[in-house]
């Protein structure tokens, strides 16, 4: 599925209905986050299909790849923020990429950091946050968009566990509101403390599924 | 996605605040490469603007012998202005020929301290409708009768051939150094746009991640492209008038410039702006290269 000679995954056939929560489990470098990446067309398969909402993924131009991340909201382990701009900033830029008016902006973006409890920061430099509030920002950037899927590499991995346990409460809000939630994660903490349908991954083949 | 001009170009002034340094660097070097291209284009101008006003009227010197009588020199005066060719004539003494001298060579008349009106021929300055009579209306006025021994004739023809073969060397030359400063510009704003990119690789990974198209990611580089080529155009500009009036100051102190600086002038607006918005063009397309290069292949994750 990815590369000639060593293969990141293969002969993973796996089906996700709208609206369900997943977990992706596996040791480091079972191909995880490389499934994430094939999902938000961050690589391409060498071989295989993708399909996301009736739409093979796979076969879509370069050029239309940047319409259809704004359908799927990404988490990172590393929260992927930009230390010098705002918390507002980074949220917004989001919207700012689909050209929404500043009114709009500055209604939407307030309101998905309120819901992940950082109403009182907007202005705040994401390097004066803890690990837990920078990734809420990234939740709240990965959300404003309202996108139909959200996909989460490890985003848990740099906090500890009782943050851990908030974080995966906001994508369980998501998911109750109809996001469809992908969580790629090692964590068995988190699959004990989140009864959700579990997909393992072990030396990129799919070995179990709890569907 | 609706396209928003304020937000790109807020975008691009920022990121032009962020490395004030780099950019300073950037305008003032692309300044100096155009200014050498404004030089030449300067001094295409000049010699077009010469050899055109030889092209368009003919002008002949006829110096007369030292014994022609005034009588003599008005009776031919006369004859040549019934030619049809013939718009002026007119008679310079040896005396106005000495005050046109003084007058040419301004503070440097000190030169001609000890020169008496003596050793300057009489002549006949004869003003033609084209150049291409030039040749024509020179022998006659060697054979026409009345005007006594005419020592020589002055056609200017040698002049304009030796301008219109410097004119070709100088275009020539022009196209090479345009060619070579335009590619200099585009090396300088390539790299001032690549060194910018790769300081924002985290923002452009996260504007690709939310969805950005690469039109909405390469606008504020254009914008910012565009603002380094007109900068360093406009002070190429600014540097070029500086250093015409600094020439025109110097024609006044030194007479070894004085002749030829007289009348020295810049090309006309129109060539200049071009010049300036011209290399806003090459910046514009310099960070088309530069960003389309660093995006490709490069995504989030």
């Amino acid at each position: 599925m990815y590369g000639r000679d060593a293969r990141a995954l293969d002969d993973v056939s796996l089906s996700v209905a709208k609206g369900e929560f997943v977990f992706l489990e596996g040791p480091s470098g079972a191909g995880k986050s490389t499934l994430l990446k094939l999902l938000f067309c961050a690589e391409q398969p060498s071989d295989g299909q993708i399909v996301i909402a009736e739409r093979n993924v796979t076969r879509v131009r370069r050029s239309a790849v940047p319409y259809l991340r704004r359908n799927i909201g990404v988490v990172f382990q590393d929260f992927k923020l930009l230390p010098t701009r705002t918390v507002f900033d980074n949220v917004a830029v989001a919207l700012e990429v689909l050209g929404k008016p500043p009114r709009d902006i500055h209604r939407r973006v307030t309101t998905v950091l309120r819901q992940v409890g950082l109403g009182h920061k907007l202005q705040a430099l994401p390097t004066r946050l803890s690990g837990g509030e920078q990734q809420r920002v990234a939740i709240a950037r990965a959300l404003v968009n309202e996108p139909a899927i959200l996909l989460a590499d490890e985003p848990t991995g740099n906090l500890d566990p009782e943050l851990a346990l908030t974080i995966m409460g906001l994508f369980a809000d998501a998911n109750t509101r109809g996001t469809t939630v992908l969580v790629a994660t090692h964590d068995p903490s988190l699959l004990a403390a989140f009864p959700r349908r579990r997909v393992r991954l072990e030396r990129g083949r799919l070995v179990h599924d709890t569907r | 996605m609706a396209l928003r001009p304020a937000y790109f170009l807020r975008k691009a002034l920022e990121s032009i605040r962020r490395t004030p340094l780099l950019q300073l660097l950037a305008v003032s070097t692309i300044g100096v490469s155009l200014l050498v291209l404004g030089i030449v284009v300067t001094v295409v101008h000049q010699v077009d603007a010469f050899t055109a006003r030889w092209d368009a009227e003919g002008r002949l010197v006829a110096y007369l012998a030292e014994q022609a009588s005034p009588a003599q020199a008005d009776a031919a005066r006369e004859a040549i202005a019934a030619w049809p060719e013939v718009t002026s004539v007119r008679l310079r003494t040896p005396e106005e020929a000495l005050g046109a001298l003084r007058g040419a060579l301004g503070h440097g008349d000190e030169l001609l301290q000890g020169i008496g009106p003596e050793l300057l021929p009489p002549s006949v300055e004869v003003t033609l409708r084209g150049a291409a009579d030039v040749e024509a209306v020179g022998a006659r006025l060697k054979a026409l009768p009345g005007l006594g021994e005419v020592t020589s004739v002055e056609t200017g023809a040698d002049l304009i051939e030796r301008m219109r073969a410097v004119r070709g060397l100088v275009r020539v030359g022009g196209l090479v150094i345009g060619t070579l400063v335009m590619l200099a510009v585009v090396f300088i704003v390539s790299n001032t746009i690549r060194l910018t990119l790769f300081a924002r690789r985290d923002e452009i990974e996260i504007l690709q991640l939310v969805g950005a198209t690469h039109r909405f990611i390469r606008a504020p580089y254009y914008i910012e492209g565009a603002l380094q080529g007109t900068g360093g155009g406009l002070l190429a500009v600014g540097l070029l008038f500086g250093l015409h009036r600094l020439a025109l100051a110097e024609a006044g102190v030194l007479p070894d410039l004085a002749v030829g600086l007289d009348g020295l002038t810049l090309p006309p607006a129109t060539v200049l702006a071009t010049l300036a918005l011209g290399a806003g063009v090459v910046g514009v397309l310099s960070s088309h290269f530069a960003v389309g290069r660093f995006l490709r292949g490069r995504e989030p994750g």
